[in-house]
């Protein structure tokens, strides 16, 4: 009765040299906006080059954690309006992922499925100062692994473990320097009871936290339900100081995606690796 | 049939006062003059020769507005590919032409600063969207010009101008530097006073780029003297008047006298073709044009108040009409899932053309199925014969009739580019 069901979202920045659709450096730190160009900053007319150095670093993600690998994969436009997104539109791939079917297992012997791994490109970093804000584009297109799991969490512990474990194999391979508090690596957590509808806990920057926003979220969620309330299916935050979650403006959650076959690339082809 | 190449080639343009000794633009087709810079040294046949580009191709430090106000002022740090290896060439930039906003259209009207007039044919448009670098060459303001074409838009103005146009093979000429309308179908195209002249520009700016990866090495049919061609011509073409009847079987019985093998086929699959281009094309153009969401695009300058108001107000106010509502039906086609049926369609299309090419080495029909409409007037299908081989992503050259603002066109496989060329050099020939 009442469990609890969890999957976890991570989004991890590659250790490549450079950014994954044009040259510039890929980096953290340093001048806003001086690792630009016409593409990163989606002037009109420039168009993408695909960084195999990414690619490269995906596929072996996925090896480690036992995905099928696809030889053919999509690129696909998730557009939206966001002042974070030069082009207004994402290149990442949501028909056909480069890896799918992985997983880990956590140190109590349970196992966590990996239901796909996929490339995409990073937003810019919004920052805010005085009440405007202006984008730094330093960020915009640092190629990202999206890590999704199954969801096969059931309890606050085990989605801290799935966490630190998934990190110790990134680090060890080499394929992200893995640091939360520079936003290489960024959780979003799925927490449901079962049977019930879910809701997302966006950007979550410790495994600490994730533990804490997993049990306050259950907790909350399941009192709802033994009240008679259903669940309300939204994005919520993490609050550190009162170690609890709160609801985020509906503008900021918007599940309206318009998608498109990326036709700027060719589909992506690993026999071009070889 | 003059080479305006050649005429220039002659008297290369090597200092500022040849370059403003050029002819003046009287018929719009130009939204910004370059200033002279001396060209490069080289040995090529385009060194010192004029050239006019399309304004959504991009040449580093010359503004490009798309004929658009949302870009009045956007200046790209960037050539094109297309440009810079004209540049290479010598070749000398003249001005950035007129045209319809973003591409979107086939008489020039939608453009933010005005139509185009025809240089020769006074009183009518002169076609679109490249309508500016049409004029340019039918005015002789300089001695080819880039255009773009992604249902059309360079054949039907080049021919509406008395001139010749090529768009080619999809994958042959990079589209970096190039606007996006809809990526999948937008090439970059060559007008010219001749045949001769545009296989002399496609030489230089076709081949592979790594910028653009969907650009590639298109291996190139060679070409064959007109009398051993064997063509297809449509067995019940459509037609908007009786001129367009009347040269396009002028037309047919010139190739007959000169021994061409001509045979008439089912174009059946053309019809309802409009509609399918629409449908990808809006669609491409929604996601495309979504980056659009300030006026001062060459800046990054801080937001203040709502984003969503802010852009969708800049959007409203800067867009025309015809963009506004491209934008919104092609959102609407990505989110009902009509862009993916189309797509579907798209493969039959290209089976279809597939058919006739195992049989032709070309097809040859109308450019369009009416004559260049008059100011203020217009064609119910102007691009009933321009956009399937758009969508198929083949070649085709458009020649003029010359004693009316019209013509037709020659559709080849991919790579037939020489091919069509030399089938026009020695149709049009006096």
């Amino acid at each position: 009765m009442n469990e609890l069901v969890c999957g976890i979202e991570m989004h991890i920045k590659l250790n490549t040299e450079k950014k994954l659709f044009c040259t510039c450096e890929n980096s953290f730190g340093g001048e806003p906006n001086s690792r630009i160009c016409p593409v990163c900053t989606g002037k009109p007319g420039t168009l993408p080059k695909l960084n195999y150095d990414a690619i490269k670093l995906a596929v072996k993600a996925g090896k480690l954690l036992g995905c099928k690998i696809n030889g053919i994969s999509s690129w696909d436009r998730k557009n939206y309006f966001y002042p974070d997104l030069p082009k207004s539109y994402q290149i990442t791939q949501s028909r056909i992922p480069l890896c799918e079917d992985g997983k880990i297992t956590l140190p109590d012997g349970s196992v966590v499925g990996i239901e796909r791994i996929h490339v995409e490109e990073d937003a810019a970093k919004l920052v805010y100062s005085d009440g405007s804000m202006f984008p730094d584009f330093n960020r915009a297109g640092v190629p990202l692994i999206e890590i999704v799991s199954k969801p096969d969490i059931h309890t606050p512990e085990q989605a801290e473990q799935y966490g630190r474990i998934l990190r110790e194999i990134l680090l060890e391979g080499g394929i992200s320097d893995c640091k939360m508090q520079e936003g290489s690596l960024r959780c979003d957590v799925n927490v449901s009871v079962k049977g019930h509808n879910r809701v997302e806990i966006k950007n979550i920057n410790s495994f600490k936290f994730v533990r804490f926003a997993v049990r306050y979220e259950y907790e909350r969620q399941k009192t709802l339900i033994e009240n008679g309330v259903e669940v309300q299916r939204e994005t919520r935050r993490y609050v550190e100081k009162t170690k609890s979650t709160e609801a985020m403006r509906g503008k900021e959650t918007s599940e309206e995606y318009m998608y498109l076959p990326e036709p700027d690339l060719l589909p992506l082809d690993l026999s071009y690796l070889e | 049939m003059k080479s305006l190449i050649k005429k220039y080639s002659n008297e290369k343009i090597n200092s500022k006062e040849k370059f403003d000794d050029l002819k003046e633009d009287n018929f719009g087709a130009y939204i910004t003059k370059c200033d002279y810079e001396k060209p490069n040294d080289s040995e090529s046949i385009l060194s010192g020769v004029p050239v006019c580009i399309k304004d959504n191709i991009a040449v580093n430090g010359v503004k490009m507005t798309c004929a658009s106000a949302m870009l009045e002022n956007f200046i790209p740090d960037y050539d094109a590919e297309a440009v810079a290896r004209l540049k290479k060439c010598g070749a000398v930039i003249v001005a950035k032409t007129n045209m319809d906003e973003f591409g979107m259209g086939d008489t020039s009207k939608t453009s933010h600063f005005g139509a185009v007039s025809n240089p020769k044919f006074e009183g009518y448009y002169a076609g679109g969207s490249s309508a500016g670098s049409a004029a340019a060459v039918a005015g002789e303001l300089c001695a080819y010009a880039l255009g773009s074409d992604t249902g059309g838009s360079v054949r039907v103005p080049a021919a509406f101008c008395g001139v010749f146009g090529l768009c080619p093979t999809y994958g042959a000429v990079s589209r970096y530097g190039l606007v996006s309308y809809a990526s999948s179908l937008d090439r970059i195209g060559i007008i010219a006073s001749c045949p001769d002249d545009i296989k002399e520009v496609f030489a230089v700016i076709s081949g592979k780029d790594e910028k653009d990866m969907t650009s590639r090495e298109i291996p190139y049919l060679e070409s064959i003297p007109l009398e051993k061609l064997k063509i297809a011509y449509p067995e019940a073409p459509y037609y908007e008047d009786e001129a367009s009847r009347e040269y396009f079987e002028k037309t047919l019985e010139k190739l007959e006298k000169k021994g061409v093998r001509l045979q008439k086929t089912d174009l059946g699959f053309f019809d309802g073709v409009s509609d399918i281009y629409n449908t990808v094309a809006f669609s491409q153009s929604s996601s495309n044009l979504g980056r659009y969401t300030r006026g001062d695009f060459d800046k990054i300058s801080p937001y203040t108040g709502s984003f969503a108001e802010n852009t969708a107000e800049i959007r409203e106010r800067l867009f025309g009409e015809t963009v506004k509502e491209r934008i919104k039906k092609g959102a609407e086609y990505l989110m009902s899932g009509k862009y993916e049926e189309a797509l579907l369609k798209v493969s039959e299309i290209k089976k279809s053309f597939d058919k006739i090419f195992e049989e032709f080495d070309l097809l040859l029909t109308p450019v369009s199925p009416g004559v260049c409409p008059k100011f203020g007037g217009e064609l119910s299908l102007p691009d009933y014969y321009t956009c399937p081989s758009s969508l198929a992503g083949l070649p085709s050259g458009a020649f003029p009739y010359v004693s009316i603002p019209s013509g037709a066109q020659l559709i080849g496989k991919e790579g037939a580019e020489y091919v069509i060329c030399r089938a026009m050099e020695e149709l049009c020939r006096e």
